[in-house]
């Protein structure tokens, strides 16, 4: 950890998420405060100048993804208003009439919400929208969303550059129960009421199937959503261990990995890195397997004996933070893993020899400074 | 007499709250169904719109379209007590907008307003069924809301969709007292000032809402712009100061009755239209509001906050119509679900902020990680003790494994107060205490009588001072992790040679760029992959051709191998040498062979100073090698290839300095895995991840001390030192010392010996020295084994600065394996300089298939992220190198994309079009379609066969693009003349301009200044 740089977003509420866009150098905050701002990187100076701000939402913002910039600069948000919406940056001469942003000073109102357009708003969801990722590029256009409401949406843009028209692809009750999912809460015998949450994560590799995992609620567990023949989505592998809500979910990129790594954060304190090793036949060990099977060879495979499915293990289980986790996000590569929760401390991890999982470094809140304690992890 | 009995069973309600405020927190949660009022729910017959409480909070009267009831309510049973509609003969256009039940001075009195017109006044002390009153029929339209005053019992007053108001004396006959014309479309909402009897405040379709003195019935006495479209709903603060105004415009705005300022204080922005809003008793900044469609909670707000509700409330299933405080912690409601609830709010509601991730982090490709963080340990500690009873371990979690249970729950609970108050820490102290004093005032009366008679005001009038707002205190950075080297993947992508058709060169480039970047273990990767696959003839390095390649290197310098010469004889000798041991010997050899060759070629032992002082400069280029901040790194490099060469020579070294004393080599290696079988104990507690720097920086230390002149003593001295401070190496040492020692003997005898002893079981150690790839853990045994322990520490602090992590890879191992066995033999050979060299000639080497390792090592790059080099090293190697196809793609495609990421287009577009991969090479025939029309017919261009340009237009006939000069079809670069358009070959008109300064085509134009023109001739 070489230097932790400040960077005020000037949120008067609790930030619920930060997005870099594909190329890393734009960056979008959302909090609860229902304003989106966008920062723009000044390769220059090598700081964060803002871009706009404005108020996106009529409730907590939660979550925002970027979508892949073949389409445009589009972001999309989510909020506790029920609602999804898509932004898109407007040229600059449909807005710059007005006085530009100067000195670093968002200038809000003048700016506000006419840079970045509402290009949709998706009201499908009956409780907060709690999650949202745009899929993989190579899927094409594609929004999956969990909402309290239980239910995974999957919609698809009609036309990638209206971007006005999303389609309700698909509509999957995370809850497999039976029962109806709850409305956002439930009350307990106790009388208490617990709010659920749901998660998502796409699957970044493209040469696996589409697949989805979505942390699911009071379930405490965490599933592989995939789809089927017929393209109708079901859960596949689930994964247990947990013993409280999953709070997050991250889904590795595998940049050439013969397996792939989940994780998960959970209210109960805990990180966990999963791994998924034999999808197609059962084969084992980290060797890559000389039958190169393309992975249309294993769609085959599951018409034939079902859906083959994973095996998971849990390759890591840290309880460092000590309080919920809130957040696990994957770097780039995949490589490094980074947690943070109600401890006030981002914890980074990394895999180290023969796949021991070990904390790397530690970022707190208080100093905003980096203390590097994964060095005296590994002595030990 | 029945309300006696209502009376009695009430308190157990309002004392509640107190009871819970004056035991200790702890005691509040362990039984918390004792203190908090349970859930009571009714079903009606029809829909509701509104609900009002009696004058003692006992009874409530709900309506609706089709109800009319009075309903009592204990403290665990809500009864339907009387049906007002019963005898009356109302017709069902008669829907009731809204109910009132007259305060304590008119206590048997009802009050509604029907979407007809009508207000009703029921009398409930009528000893028949008929409680109706009387109809007062004034308004034109729909009554939408009514008020009683809060003092004068007689005064009615009703809001009307007419846009009038109407004060109603109920002594008078039917006939209103005043008419208050707003002016500004329909009355939505009405209330009088609980304070001033003069004063009320009503809510406009218009967005509007104003304030009026009973006095002045012709003109308003104060107006705000409250709302964007409809002001729905309007609530007095019990203060009398502030009031706090609903809209469709989904908005809560607070605003100050007595200022001039026509800004809200304070405005609450909510995710539905806000249908009522209502002031929770006891608090000046809290508020409950309810939606008027959509959203079916009622939402307990926070000034301090106003962005995310305090508690929510889930007590519907239709849209919330009516609701009122009963008491500051529990909530009477109604429903179009056809119901009436009680609620407690500490117990039935949840609070949005728990749902909500105080914390967010995202990556970029640079390796920074962006980063919100909070703290919320003690709440979040509450819930989680409080919501996961499956979770025994959560309390002690939240505390600390030492805390024991009870402590825990202390913990816990002593939070609630800031979960019943709100978030900390800043308005907490002030609102608990609010609802604190409310409570204490619940619990001297037997019912909370704020809106029923006018109070005194609280001394705080919270218009002077603005409350406190929070502040946020999660804390925002960026950080740079430094996990990714962006400038030396950029410098990689841009530069890296991609040859395949000469691995050597690209290799050694690729090898150079990785050096300059100070990437060591690439540049180290680079290399090996240059002599296993480099060769200095190309095409030779397939494993048939090992032996050709091994008698190939020295026919490049065939004046200098004489000991090549007859280790190529010495392979030849059937199954005494494999190819893939002499491959790997090759290897070793080709380095040399360009650098110093002279220093094992057959002469060494003429210039054996000169041998040993290239040796320890070598050695040293090694420790230089290993840390990029080694100013050694340098001292080797005066020869004619990079010190980086002379490292990989140096893992050779034992062998090439003294081609002739393999057998010492062999015998030490062997003596190495001895050793480390020996060192297998140690190997169990010890860290992995360090390999053989320790042992470099030793060697650093020691050599840098002294010059390279005191080489040779220095480098036995450090020897020593190096096998007293290692225990395996003791032995080590010995068995060395012992070997020199025949050695010295062997040296007479030819070897004779040696060899036989070393080859039985060198033969796997060997094999087993450079397939170190293969097997890891063995290998980074075999690292522990020959590291100092001492130096752990230091060597910790080096390996984290070093952008390189901890964990070796084969290569890396591989090449400690080569030092650590090269250490002692130098040791040996040293001692051996001087003895004639005896070639071995009875070594028998195992098979060694180098690819394996390749695949290693394309393995572990990709484990690392590192697709680059994955990536890189495939378009090298083109057709040498062999990987699942799968994994291949997959590592093309992260390359690609990475590539894109960093904006890299045209590197990215170089690996697709030099991918192997079909569907990768694809990539770059996607999406791009040129038109392109014809220049005189401006006609489509159309070609028959793709990619292939049509020369001359089908459609006017003419050449395309002919040369002004020649008149020939330009193909190529076309120039031409801005000014006058003509222009062709570039050549054409290079050798025009040179003699002229006119256009070609005598058009006339000057198309060159003479400025110009002898640039052209310098350029020329």
């Amino acid at each position: 950890m070489n230097e932790v740089m400040q960077f005020s977003a000037g949120h008067e509420d609790l930030i619920h998420d930060v997005a870099y866009d594909f190329y890393g150098k734009r960056l979008v905050t959302c909090s609860s405060d229902q304003k989106l701002k966008v920062w723009d990187m000044d390769e220059e100076k090598g700081t964060w100048v803002p871009n706009d701000s404005w108020k996106g939402h009529d409730s907590s913002i939660l979550k925002v993804t970027w979508a892949h910039p073949e389409y445009g600069q589009v972001f999309a948000s989510c909020s506790f208003d029920r609602t999804v919406r898509v932004w898109e940056e407007q040229d600059q001469g449909s807005y710059e009439n007005s006085a530009e942003t100067r000195a670093g000073v968002v200038l809000e109102a003048k700016n506000g919400g006419r840079r970045w357009a509402e290009k949709a708003r998706l009201a499908d969801s009956k409780g907060p929208v709690q999650d949202l990722e745009f899929a993989p590029t190579h899927l094409g256009l594609k929004l999956a969303t969990t909402a309290a409401d239980g239910i995974l949406r999957i919609y698809e843009a009609m036309d990638v550059v209206q971007l006005g028209q999303w389609t309700l692809m698909d509509e999957i009750e995370i809850f497999s129960g039976g029962q109806p999912p709850p409305d956002a809460s439930t009350t307990t015998t106790s009388g208490v009421v617990i709010t659920s949450h749901y998660c998502l994560s796409w699957c970044p590799s493209r040469f696996q199937p589409q697949m989805l995992l979505v942390g699911c609620g009071k379930e405490n567990v965490a599933k592989i959503f995939r789809q089927d023949t017929h393209g109708k989505w079901h859960p596949s592998e689930q994964i247990s261990f947990h013993t409280d809500l999953v709070t997050d979910v991250a889904w590795a990129p595998n940049m050439g990995r013969a397996y792939q790594l989940l994780a998960t954060a959970c209210k109960d304190g805990r990180v966990r890195i999963f791994k998924l090793g034999g999808a197609s036949s059962g084969a084992t060990g980290p060797g890559l397997s000389a039958s190169s099977a393309p992975w249309q060879t294993v769609g085959a495979n599951q018409k034939k004996s079902g859906p083959a499915k994973f095996q998971v293990e849990m390759i890591a289980d840290f309880s460092d933070h000590g309080t919920e986790v809130w957040r696990v996000d994957w770097n780039v590569t995949g490589t490094i893993l980074s947690s943070s929760g109600d401890d006030g401390k981002v914890r980074l991890w990394k895999s180290s020899y023969m796949d021991e999982w070990r904390c790397m470094s530690i970022i707190s809140a208080e100093q905003g400074g980096g203390g590097d304690h994964g060095e005296a992890a590994m002595l030990r | 007499m029945k309300k006696a009995a209502v009376l009695t069973s009430v308190p157990a309600g309002s004392n509640g709250p107190t009871a819970g405020r004056d035991l200790p927190p702890s005691a509040l949660l362990a039984q918390p169904v004792q203190h908090h009022v349970s859930p009571l729910r009714l079903r009606l017959t029809g829909q509701l719109t509104s609900v009002a409480a009696s004058a003692d909070m006992d009874w409530a009267v709900v309506a609706g379209r089709e109800v009319l009831k009075i309903v009592a309510i204990y403290s665990d049973d809500v009864k339907e007590v009387l049906n007002l509609r019963a005898g009356a003969k109302m017709s069902t256009n008669f829907a009731i907008q809204d109910v009132k039940w007259g305060n304590s001075f008119a206590k048997s009195t009802v009050a509604t307003a029907a979407s007809n017109g009508a207000v009703v006044i029921w009398d409930l002390n009528r000893p028949n069924v008929h409680k109706l009153e009387r109809i007062l029929t004034e308004h034109t339209r729909a009554v939408n809301r009514i008020s009683f005053h809060p003092t004068e019992p007689v005064l009615l007053l009703s809001a009307s969709q007419d846009g009038s108001m109407r004060l109603w004396d109920l002594r008078a006959k039917s006939i209103a007292r005043n008419a208050f014309e707003g002016r500004a479309e329909s009355v939505r909402d009405v209330q009088f000032s609980p304070t001033n009897p003069y004063e009320f405040v009503a809510a406009f379709e218009n967005g509007s809402i104003q304030k009026w003195d009973i006095r002045f019935p012709t003109q308003h006495e104060r107006k705000w712009n409250a709302h964007n479209g409809l002001a729905l709903t309007v609530d007095w603060h019990p203060d009398g100061r502030l009031a706090a105004s609903g809209g469709r415009d989904r908005l809560i705005k607070v605003w100050d009755m007595k200022s001039e300022s026509r800004l809200p204080l304070y405005t609450i922005s909510t995710i539905a239209p806000v249908a009522r809003v209502s002031w929770r008793p006891g608090s000046d900044t809290q508020l409950a509001s309810c939606a008027l469609a959509t959203d079916y909670a009622i939402h307990l707000w926070d000034l301090a906050r106003p962005y995310i509700a305090n508690q929510s409330l889930e007590a519907h299933d239709g849209v919330t119509t009516g609701l009122l405080w009963r008491d500051p912690n529990i909530i009477w409601s109604c429903s179009k679900d056809r119901s009436f609830a009680r609620h407690d709010i500490r117990a039935h509601a949840y609070r949005p902020l728990s749902c909500l991730n105080t914390s967010a982090a995202a990556w970029n490709v640079d390796g920074e990680l962006t980063f919100a963080i909070d703290e919320r340990p003690i709440l979040s500690s509450a819930i989680t003790a409080t919501t996961s009873t499956s979770l025994p371990g959560a309390t002690a979690l939240a505390n600390g494994p030492n805390t024991t249970g009870s402590d825990g729950v202390d913990t816990t609970t002593s939070s609630d107060e800031s979960r019943l108050g709100l978030p900390p820490p800043i308005p907490a102290t002030a609102l608990t205490q609010g609802v604190a004093a409310a409570a204490v005032a619940a619990a001297t009366s037997s019912y909370y009588p704020l809106r029923r008679a006018l109070r005194k005001p609280p001394e705080k009038v919270v218009g002077d001072e603005k409350i406190a707002q929070y502040k946020p205190r999660q804390r925002t950075g960026i950080a740079d992790t430094d996990t990714f080297d962006v400038h030396a993947f950029i410098a990689f992508a841009t530069d890296l040679q991609l040859d395949h058709t000469d691995i050597w060169t690209s290799c050694d480039i690729n090898a150079q760029l990785a050096l300059d970047l100070g990437l060591l273990r690439t540049a180290q990767t680079w290399k090996i992959i240059q002599l296993l696959y480099g060769g200095r003839n190309p095409g030779a390095p397939e494993p048939s051709n090992l032996s050709a390649l091994f008698r190939g290197a020295p026919d490049k310098h065939p004046n200098h191998h004489p000991s090549s010469s007859s280790l190529s004889s010495h392979q030849q000798s059937p199954g005494q040498v494999t190819p893939s041991a002499a491959r790997a010997l090759e290897a070793l050899f080709a380095p040399l062979e360009s650098t110093q060759s002279q220093a094992y070629d057959g002469n060494a032992l003429d210039v054996p100073a000169t041998g040993l002082s290239v040796r320890s400069d070598t050695i040293i280029g090694t420790n230089g090698f290993l840390e990029p901040q080694n100013r050694r790194l340098t001292v080797g490099s005066s020869h004619s290839d990079s010190a980086l060469l002379k490292d990989i020579q140096e893992s050779a070294d034992p062998v090439l300095n003294k081609s002739d004393n393999w057998v010492d080599t062999y015998a030490t290696v062997h003596r190495t895995d001895k050793f480390n079988s020996a060192s297998q104990t140690p190997a169990h507690n010890g860290p992995f991840q360090v390999t053989d720097r320790p042992l470099d920086l030793d060697n650093n230390n020691d050599i840098e001390k002294t010059g390279p002149a005191s080489a040779r003593p220095l480098s036995g001295h450090h020897r020593q030192t190096q096998v007293q401070s290692q225990r395996p190496h003791h032995d080590h040492g010995q068995n060395s010392g012992r070997y020199s020692d025949e050695h010295e003997e062997d040296e007479e005898d030819g070897y004779s010996d040696t060899p036989d002893v070393s080859s039985s079981d060198s033969e796997s150690s060997f094999t087993y020295g450079l397939k170190v790839g293969a097997g890891r853990r063995t290998l980074a045994r075999f690292g522990i084994g020959t590291r100092p322990p001492v130096s752990d520490k230091g060597s910790h602090a080096s390996k984290h600065t070093t952008n390189t992590i901890g964990r070796s890879f084969s290569r890396n191992r591989r090449r400690s394996q080569f030092s650590a066995s090269a250490l002692p033999s130098n040791n040996n050979s040293s001692d051996n300089i001087n003895h004639a060299s005896v070639p071995p000639r009875d070594v028998v080497l195992a098979p060694w298939n180098h690819e394996p390792v390749v695949r290693d090592t394309l393995s572990y790059y990709a484990e690392q992220g590192n697709v680059q080099m994955c990536v890189s090293i495939i378009l090298v190697l083109g057709d040498l190198i062999r990987v699942d196809e799968k994994m291949e793609e997959l590592w093309f495609w992260s390359y690609i994309d990475l590539l894109h990421r960093f904006k890299l287009w045209s590197p990215a577009t170089a690996v697709i079009r030099a991918a192997r991969i079909p569907s990768v090479r694809a990539r770059n025939q996607e999406s791009t379609t040129i038109h392109t029309i014809c220049n005189h017919c401006s006609k489509p261009m159309l070609t028959s066969t793709p990619g292939a340009p049509n020369w001359a237009c089908e459609h006017c006939g003419r050449l395309v693009n002919p040369c002004s000069l020649c008149h020939k079809t330009t193909k190529g670069l076309y120039v031409w003349c801005q000014g006058c358009t003509h222009g062709g070959h570039l050549a054409c008109l290079t050798d025009w301009f040179s003699n002229d300064l006119e256009c070609c085509t005598g058009c006339g134009h000057q198309c060159l200044s003479r400025q110009f023109s002898m640039a052209v001739d310098v350029g020329g």
